[in-house]
């Protein structure tokens, strides 16, 4: 067999493995409840009367909305909220798991489309709401911790088995959004070269940070030592790729793979992404980027770990009953 | 055809993830004129020409040529998966905090009730001018606000500058005129801080609305 051969029959059973579908029903209710905080929020400060309706409609300024939006006759009052309680009605569906994939489809494509009216106001955190419906929608995420399952089985938690691929996917999407951002991060300040300086001069600017930050001066030293950690650290996202790569591989040994297994490199890398958060959560306000970031969190461990972790921190309460984790599709048949 | 359902996910799922990856690579930007005419833009070439020894110019003129050949690269590599990423709204745009700003531009308005602009009505973070912080301090008009200092000025804030001012003359019925205007300073570094400097900086782009027009 040839080498692209046995890597594509490694690719489709590694695409075919099913798990339980808590975890994704998890971050299906997490992304779910962060899309409808940030519709709600932008309906009741006014952003979505006065930036995202065309002036036309009572709006500040000239738009022509996206793509979908000019669809429906342009940023119009009404087609603008028309798109704003569509999305809000298929996050609410999308986060209590009722009426299957299509709520999950539908608040992708209309989230974004309404966001994107004024690419000015978006942030990347409109983004990664509107990816992880997408990629939801491909997951049953749906066939526990939701009304459908309670419709279905009169039990709201169950031990049903989905595509772990979406979880897969979703966690490559994580790890891209980091390191690339990391990536543009290209002024000195970011650099030894800037002296680390970046998280200073964010603080001085008074766009992002929530009050005074005057103090800041005496704490340069220490944001000196946050700016190189944020940077290096979000340049190093792909090595969480690589540590879980090597630990599905460990059955081939090898003494440097044996010695970086010793440690969980990937809870230590969450960990510190944890904390970078926190810090943003408490010092500057870029809405619900914070918690859409770490709604993915959970996504890097594998359902039975997650299990396991729960039983030793409470025996009584063992999660959704199946501690199966693997389990693949019939055999993919070769030709 | 269930027997070819798990090559055609594994397919799908290839398709996604080189999607993701490709579409992240940084572009619109690179190739963007107006990107590398910004305040900032300019200061993080100058920057790092200094720290590199070499002259500005001849370095910005090697960062342009090393772009082009980039984004061709990039449009290349991309060219597969646009219309997937577009029509899916799954596009992939990651620059945050790129370059904080250093110069920051402050939007005020400021009134005059018939003897000069001196009411001060929003300036950020002042609570003697918060006529409308509650709706400038939402993280969507903060993006919008910053992207004044960072980017040229051009139509969108004449446009918002204007709206500004005529909500302003109905909402405060004593003025006679409203100025928009951003206000533009150096922030000051860590000594400079320490010692207590307030940074001095100026108006530009000032717009004025007469209120008499605006009712």
């Amino acid at each position: 067999m040839s080498v692209v051969a046995r890597w594509w029959r490694g690719w489709v059973a590694f695409t075919s493995e099913r798990e339980p579908a808590f975890l994704l029903a998890f971050f299906r209710i997490a992304i779910g409840l962060c899309a409808i905080s940030s519709l709600v929020s932008a309906a009741t400060s006014g952003v979505l009367d006065v930036m995202w309706v065309d002036a036309s409609g009572g709006g500040a300024l000239g738009l022509s909305g996206s793509r979908l939006v000019q669809l429906f006759g342009g940023a119009t009052h009404p087609v603008i909220w028309g798109f704003f309680w569509v999305a809000l009605a298929a996050s609410v569906l999308s986060t209590v798991g009722l009426g299957g994939r299509l709520p999950l489809l539908v608040a992708s494509q209309v989230y974004g489309a309404l966001v994107r009216t004024n690419a000015n106001t978006m942030g990347g955190y409109d983004s990664m709401i509107a990816i992880a419906f997408f990629l939801l929608f491909f997951s049953g995420a749906n066939e526990t911790l939701s009304l459908d399952a309670w419709r279905k089985t009169r039990r709201f938690a169950t031990g049903a088995l989905v595509s772990a691929w979406p979880r897969h996917v979703l966690v490559f999407q994580l790890v891209v959004i980091y390191f690339f951002t990391g990536l543009q991060k290209m002024s000195p300040v970011w650099t030894p070269a800037g002296g680390y300086s970046a998280l200073y001069w964010v603080y001085q600017d008074p766009t992002w940070r929530r009050f005074d930050m005057d103090f800041t001066g005496a704490l340069y030293p220490v944001l000196q030592v946050a700016t190189a950690v944020t940077w290096h650290w979000e340049l190093a996202a792909p090595l969480v790729l690589v540590w879980m790569w090597l630990r599905r591989t460990s059955d081939r040994g090898g003494r440097l793979r044996g010695w970086l297994l010793r440690r969980d490199l990937r809870a230590w890398y969450l960990t510190v992404g944890v904390l970078l958060h926190l810090g943003i959560l408490v010092t500057l306000n870029v809405g619900p980027f914070s918690f859409v970031s770490l709604s993915f969190y959970p996504l890097f461990f594998r359902p039975d770990e997650l299990t396991a972790f729960a039983r030793r921190i409470r025996p009584s309460a063992a999660g959704s009953g199946s501690t199966k984790t693997l389990s693949p599709d019939p055999p993919p048949a070769t030709s | 055809m269930k027997a070819h359902w798990p090559h055609l996910r594994a397919a799908f799922v290839l398709f996604q993830i080189l999607a993701i990856a490709t579409m992240a690579l940084p572009g619109p930007v690179v190739g963007n004129e107006k990107a590398w005419n910004t305040r900032n833009a300019k200061k993080d070439i100058d920057d790092w020409s200094a720290s590199l020894g070499s002259d500005p110019e001849t370095f910005r003129g090697m960062l342009r040529s090393v772009a082009t050949g980039y984004v061709a690269v990039r449009q290349a590599l991309t060219a597969p998966f646009r219309s997937w990423a577009s029509w899916t709204g799954t596009t992939q745009s990651w620059a945050m905090f790129a370059s904080p700003q250093r110069s920051p531009a402050e939007l005020h308005i400021t009134g005059d009730v018939g003897r000069g602009f001196d009411v001060p009505l929003y300036r950020p973070h002042d609570d003697t001018a918060d006529l409308w912080a509650g709706f400038f301090d939402h993280n969507r008009m903060r993006k919008f606000r910053g992207r004044f200092g960072r980017r040229s000025i051009g139509r969108t804030y004449d446009q918002f500058a204007s709206y500004l001012g005529r909500r302003t003359c109905v909402m405060k019925p004593d003025l006679v005129r409203v100025r928009v205007a951003l206000y533009t300073y150096r922030s000051p570094g860590p000594e400079e801080l320490g010692r207590g400097v307030v940074p001095q900086g100026a108006y530009e782009h000032e717009r004025v609305t007469s209120c008499e027009a605006a009712r």
